[in-house]
């Protein structure tokens, strides 16, 4: 850590209080114990993708397995879609995998976001890594943004802020109807 | 795969989705471990974590296949390397090339996992027609 020294400012602004001095041991001794240790079991790399320098074309094989992931959720029986219940369906969906899915953002409040298409390389509690056809991987924040799905001949429209939850809490959360949107 | 007749036996099987989302992670992360190997362990971890969550217990073979401490996809010659261990040599050593874990297996011919005993199996779900099985399995 670098050491407190002592700043001189001066300060013609009367409104603007400045309180000089260095920090007494106590309260260095507190910032120390905040300072956790490094964790071995983390993967410091973990989250951390380069901007560039992966393919699309890497990944095409990946997004051909997820179709036939989300078919196999989706239609229990070749040609009938279990769409018998809409909360049922909803489930489904709601637990279903999203990396390496299609993902277009119809709107969002960020709007240089607007309309980049992509396959999603990573899902993070808020975000949605995308990797565009032009290689370069984009985030995307998920509350507050649209996303259109498509699954075979099915387009769905999903709000991202019901996605807002960590990847591996989500098969076990239970869902209230999402019809209630506005 | 569940038949139309019957729908009860289907509603039964419990963490069908989960299954389905820890089978398609595992295959994405031995397909991508050649090509990124960050991406790998976070599949490979996620993988562990619905497990973990979700209380369904992984086969032995699927879980010595990643990394303990990464979740990587050990692909012997690509991303592990098999050894013996240096001082003793009734055990082998597999090294994950991204964190360096090492973990060691005792070579025993003798030794069989209760799950490839026929006895283990408890029930089978799913269709006759087209042959696809599911067992349900006590560990």
């Amino acid at each position: 850590m670098e050491k407190h020294t002592k700043v001189t400012i001066d300060s013609t602004n009367p409104h603007v209080t400045v309180l000089r001095g260095e920090k007494s041991k106590k309260q260095l001794k507190g910032i120390k114990s905040r300072k956790k240790p490094f964790n071995r079991n983390v993967n410091p790399a973990l989250f951390t993708l380069p901007r560039e320098g992966s393919k699309y074309s890497d990944f095409e094989d990946l997004h051909k397995l997820w179709k036939s992931h989300a078919k196999a959720q989706l239609w229990t029986l070749p040609g009938e879609l279990n769409i018998s219940s809409h909360s049922e369906f909803q489930r489904v969906l709601s637990k279903m995998e999203y990396q390496g899915s299609k993902i277009q953002v119809l709107s969002s409040k960020c709007p240089t976001v607007v309309n980049h298409s992509g396959i999603v390389l990573l899902e993070t509690r808020e975000t949605f890594k995308i990797i565009s056809e032009d290689n370069q991987i984009r985030t995307l924040p998920k509350r507050d943004s649209v996303f259109l799905l498509k699954i075979g001949n099915i387009h769905l429209k999903i709000f991202g802020k019901h996605l807002t939850i960590r990847p591996a809490e989500r098969s076990i959360k239970k869902i209230k109807n999402f019809m209630d949107i506005n | 795969m569940p038949a139309p007749s019957n729908n009860k036996k289907s509603k039964a099987f419990a963490g069908r989705e989960s299954f389905h989302r820890m089978n398609y992670l595992y295959q994405a992360s031995m397909m991508v471990a050649s090509k990124n190997k960050h991406l790998s362990c976070f599949y490979g971890k996620l993988c562990n974590n619905i497990s973990k969550k979700t209380v369904l217990r992984l086969h032995p073979d699927i879980k010595r296949s990643l990394c303990k401490k990464c979740g990587l996809a050990l692909k012997p010659g690509i991303t592990a390397r098999l050894d013996l261990h240096p001082e003793n040599e009734t055990l082998f050593q597999v090294e994950c090339s991204q964190c360096g874990f090492k973990k060691n297996f005792v070579i025993n011919e003798e030794y069989n996992f209760w799950l490839d005993n026929p006895e283990s199996v408890v029930e089978v779900i799913g269709d006759g027609e087209t042959g696809k099985k599911k067992d349900v399995t006590v560990l």
